[in-house]
């Protein structure tokens, strides 16, 4: 695997995130995809709304990562871990869910847009480890 | 919070590409996140070609990161006197390879 870069912004080893790019153009919600910098998206979906969302490939993704991104490029609507290798804590996805912010990677981001509340969207493992910890 | 040092700084006995760095704090509220934010950005200063990640107790213990990664523990930093710790951890970390 290519090293990806360790701080702020965790952008990819090839420096674009060009697949996450061909799936929001292909998803049949979203109208519109905006380039703002190399690691950041307004992605507007049909209805209208738009989506600021962070691309990174954070090796594992937690709260202080999240906090650092607000810092850095203010409030975000979603923040989308970009490669396999990369992970993101259940800790933090809690976090940004109670502030209105989807924590996901590709494949759960294209679920989560389907949905009027994307922010709430969990995955099966997901949905499983909330209740283990009874948070929902 | 706790200091680990992983990668090859730490494992390879001879070429080694970056110094890996990661900070443990205690929970996931805003304060333990800000300080650890603070410590990295004073390990960055002070380690040339530092890379730092972060992490609370309970991620840590999600990705197992400790363990799988092979990080040796640096340090414990003293939250109301960081500098200090850092100040020993940074020349740990420097003397590390020159044993």
């Amino acid at each position: 695997m290519p090293a990806h870069k360790n701080n702020f912004p965790w952008m990819s080893y090839y420096g674009h995130y060009k697949f996450f790019e061909e799936r929001m153009r292909e998803h049949n919600k979203v109208k519109e995809v905006r380039h703002v910098n190399p690691s950041f998206y307004h992605i507007e979906l049909k209805d209208g709304k738009v989506i600021k969302t962070f691309v990174c490939e954070c090796y594992s993704f937690d709260v202080a990562e999240y906090i650092e991104v607000c810092q850095e490029l203010g409030e975000v609507d979603a923040v989308v871990i970009s490669s396999n290798w990369c992970g993101y804590s259940p800790g933090v996805k809690r976090y940004c869910m109670n502030r209105g912010v989807g924590v996901y990677d590709i494949r759960g981001f294209m679920a989560a847009i389907n949905k009027r509340n994307y922010w709430e969207y969990l995955t099966e493992d997901e949905k499983e480890k909330f209740e283990e910890n009874g948070w929902i | 919070m706790k200091i680990y040092g992983f990668g090859s700084y730490f494992s390879s006995k001879t070429s080694y590409r970056d110094i890996d760095i990661l900070i443990v704090h205690e929970s996931d509220a805003c304060e333990p996140c800000m300080k650890a934010i603070e410590v990295k950005r004073n390990i960055l200063n002070e380690i040339e070609g530092a890379n730092v990640s972060i992490l609370s107790k309970s991620a840590e213990e999600y990705f197992n990161f400790v363990s799988t990664s092979h990080a040796i523990l640096l340090g414990t930093v003293d939250e109301n006197d960081f500098l200090s710790s850092v100040d020993k951890i940074v020349s740990d970390v420097a003397a590390f390879r020159a044993t």
